[in-house]
């Protein structure tokens, strides 16, 4: 289960997923960001109970598909146990992390 | 008819006799008004037909002791006499008599009294039939209503109307109101509100609101969003309710970390969100349509989202507090309501002060439809205050027993059962894992999803090396699980408390024939070294836990965890 929202301007789509954001949610995070042409993406992770090494994977998609090096994500609200999955992955290199 | 002859001369009893029996009456005879009285009793007859003057008791004195003892029975009583003068004819009547004739007597007229006296007397006993149901009806349907008022109370009462920042007045038209409002916590600490008004108020209106309620709690439960929440009560109402009744609805999120409000309003009267010394900062339009109407694919779950300051006050209503009116007809309207919560800054008197302000306005008068009024004031120290919420945690758990559980699911039960949820659950109700319940989410959700992908349905990793492959290998994973004819999957978590801390020792073992190998190929984790999107499962797992180790045959795996 996951809300997607796009900033009144169009630029900024923000994704929230709920619960569990794992590989359950593929299909629907994928549609999620490949249905709008937003320039910037915030994913927020304040409603996101637990996620998974699948999770890593499919961010890495959504990265690769929003230019890659040049993607503009930002990942907010995570939760200090979150926060070192993504570390110890070195997410924090890829992603603006808040 | 049985009818009751009362008459001192035996000639006359048996001329009237005859016939009535002639004309298939029951009839008994009395020679006096005592007699008279002694027979109606003993055989209940329908009718009375009596003399005035007779020894003993006279007739008009039996008539008004037969009318008493008929009580709501409609027993026709008629005076057959020789007596002429209306004075006396006049008493029959004021006696309970109901017709007199004199003698002599026309034997056709008596037929045709007796005819229309007899139709009256079945006509009065519909009535009362009709009447006896009816109150029989009434009691019954008083008695449901009480019922379907306690359980829209305990509807309200099961979520958390009571949180500190939160206040209300519901004030029902009927017995039940067309007004709903409910109030849950997520699994995140989000507050939502839901204030609904059903078209139409009593028992057709509440019937709606179990549904709906339900929804709102089991969802909100299960952390979903309000605009999703939103979309499934719509749809259950929309299957449910008959065409011409829907639901009015404002749904609120409360973000009070965030300090953020989020909206979906579907046809309630605009929300105000008003700070204190500044007035309203923002109007809730509602710009959906009510809840039931459209079919999901039309359904507009999108919500408005905004940031609040601490002291902000977020007020929601029902149509039937601006619109309630006064003896002149005027509406009480958004205009003097906004005025009296603008001014009234102490979030605990505002119910107070509105209900005052509207009882002055309608002169005394009750408002004709459903009330409904919630503030939400946006101070989080409030929220510190609040009691703890119940969790799944019970009493005899604690952090210093040893206890194991063990999981076995096979194939079968596999299909059906995810056993992560199932896992989790138990974990947090026998221990207090503090801050590690993520990091001990993933060792098992690692393990698990490993031992079924690789060991039990032999999937290959190398699938999600492209984009296209990585949702492949989950359709494949999907549809593999369900197609799984043999496997089991054993889940032991043991928990022991050492003296440096806390020790969770993880085994997870299956009996498939999918490739061990790949399970135990020592992939890194890090972006740096690992650009592909999969790999870094067993990796992230190695790096989170003291130890990880394979056994037999690579389908068994231990990993400990320590905390303190």
């Amino acid at each position: 289960m996951l809300t997607s929202e796009l900033s009144p301007d169009g630029t900024t789509l923000t994704i929230t997923p709920r619960g569990r954001f794992d590989f359950r949610l593929h299909q629907e995070f994928r549609d999620a960001y490949t249905a709008s042409d937003a320039r910037r993406y915030v994913i927020n992770l304040s409603a996101t109970q637990y996620l998974d090494s699948s999770t890593l994977g499919m961010l890495l998609l959504m990265r690769e598909r929003a230019g890659g090096d040049h993607a503009d994500i930002t990942i907010v609200n995570c939760r200090p146990d979150v926060y070192k999955i993504f570390a110890v992955a070195n997410f924090h290199k890829l992603f603006k992390m808040r | 008819m049985k009818i009751l002859i009362i008459d001192d001369t035996e000639t006359n009893r048996i001329v009237l006799g005859a016939m009535l029996r002639q004309d298939s009456h029951l009839v008994c005879e009395a020679t006096d008004g005592h007699e008279g009285v002694l027979l109606f009793d003993r055989e209940q007859p329908d009718l009375v037909i009596t003399d005035i003057m007779m020894p003993v008791m006279d007739g008009y004195q039996a008539a008004t002791i037969i009318k008493q003892r008929a009580g709501e029975r409609f027993v026709p009583v008629i005076f057959l006499t020789s007596v002429t003068d209306e004075d006396a004819l006049a008493k029959c009547i004021m006696h309970g008599g109901d017709d007199f004739l004199t003698k002599p007597y026309s034997h056709v007229l008596l037929r045709a009294k007796l005819q229309a006296l007899n139709r009256i007397r079945k006509l009065h006993g519909l009535i009362k039939a009709q009447n006896q149901a009816l109150l029989a009806g009434h009691t019954k349907d008083e008695q449901e209503r009480e019922v379907a008022r306690v359980i829209f109370e305990k509807i309200l009462g099961a979520g958390c109307l009571t949180h500190p920042n939160l206040t209300y007045r519901l004030s029902a038209a009927e017995v039940l109101s067309g007004d709903l409002l409910l109030a849950a916590l997520t699994p995140h600490g989000l507050l939502h509100i839901m204030l609904g008004d059903f078209t139409g108020h009593g028992l057709a209106a509440a019937v709606g609101a179990v549904p709906a309620a339900e929804v709102f709690y089991g969802m909100t439960q299960r952390g979903f969003g309000i605009g999703n929440i939103a979309a499934e009560i719509n749809e259950k109402l929309r299957r449910i309710l008959p065409s011409n009744l829907f639901c009015a609805a404002c749904l609120l999120e409360w973000d009070p970390a965030e300090r953020r409000i989020t909206i979906w309003n579907g046809g309630m009267p605009e929300g105000l969100v008003i700070r204190p010394a500044q007035g309203v900062q923002r109007r809730l339009l509602s710009r959906h349509l009510p809840l039931s109407l459209l079919p999901p694919d039309q359904f507009d779950p999108s919500t408005e989202t905004f940031e609040v300051q601490p002291h902000d006050r977020v007020c929601l209503y029902s149509d039937g507090l601006t619109e309630a009116r006064n003896p002149a007809g005027d509406m009480f309207g958004s205009d003097r309501l906004e005025w009296t919560l603008v001014l009234t800054e102490d979030p605990e008197r505002i119910c107070d002060q509105i209900e005052h302000d509207l009882m002055q306005f309608c002169a005394g008068e009750r408002p004709e439809d459903d009330i409904a009024l919630v503030q939400l004031t946006c101070a989080p120290s409030l929220v510190d205050a609040r009691p703890r919420l119940p969790v799944a945690r019970t009493a005899h758990a604690n952090t210093s027993r040893n206890w194991h559980v063990e999981l076995a699911l096979d194939a079968d039960a596999l299909h059906h059962i995810d056993p992560l949820p199932t896992l989790m659950r138990t974990l947090t109700d026998l221990q207090d894992l503090a801050g590690h319940t993520h990091t001990i989410f993933i060792i098992l959700a690692e393990l698990v999803t490993n031992a079924i992908d690789h060991g039990l349905l032999g999937l290959d990793s190398s699938l999600k090396l492209t984009p296209e492959g990585f949702a492949h290998y989950y359709e494949r994973r999907e549809q593999q699980l369900m197609k799984l004819q043999e496997g089991t999957l054993c889940v032991h978590v043991e928990h022991d408390r050492e003296a440096q801390g806390e020790r969770l020792v993880i085994r997870v073992a299956d009996n498939g024939s999918g490739f061990a190998f790949c399970r135990v190929v020592s992939g890194l984790c890090g972006v740096d070294t690992n650009q592909r999107y999969s790999g870094r499962g067993i990796p992230l797992v190695r790096s989170l836990c003291h130890t990880l180790n394979y056994h037999g045959s690579g389908n068994t795996v231990e990993a400990v965890y320590r905390w303190h």
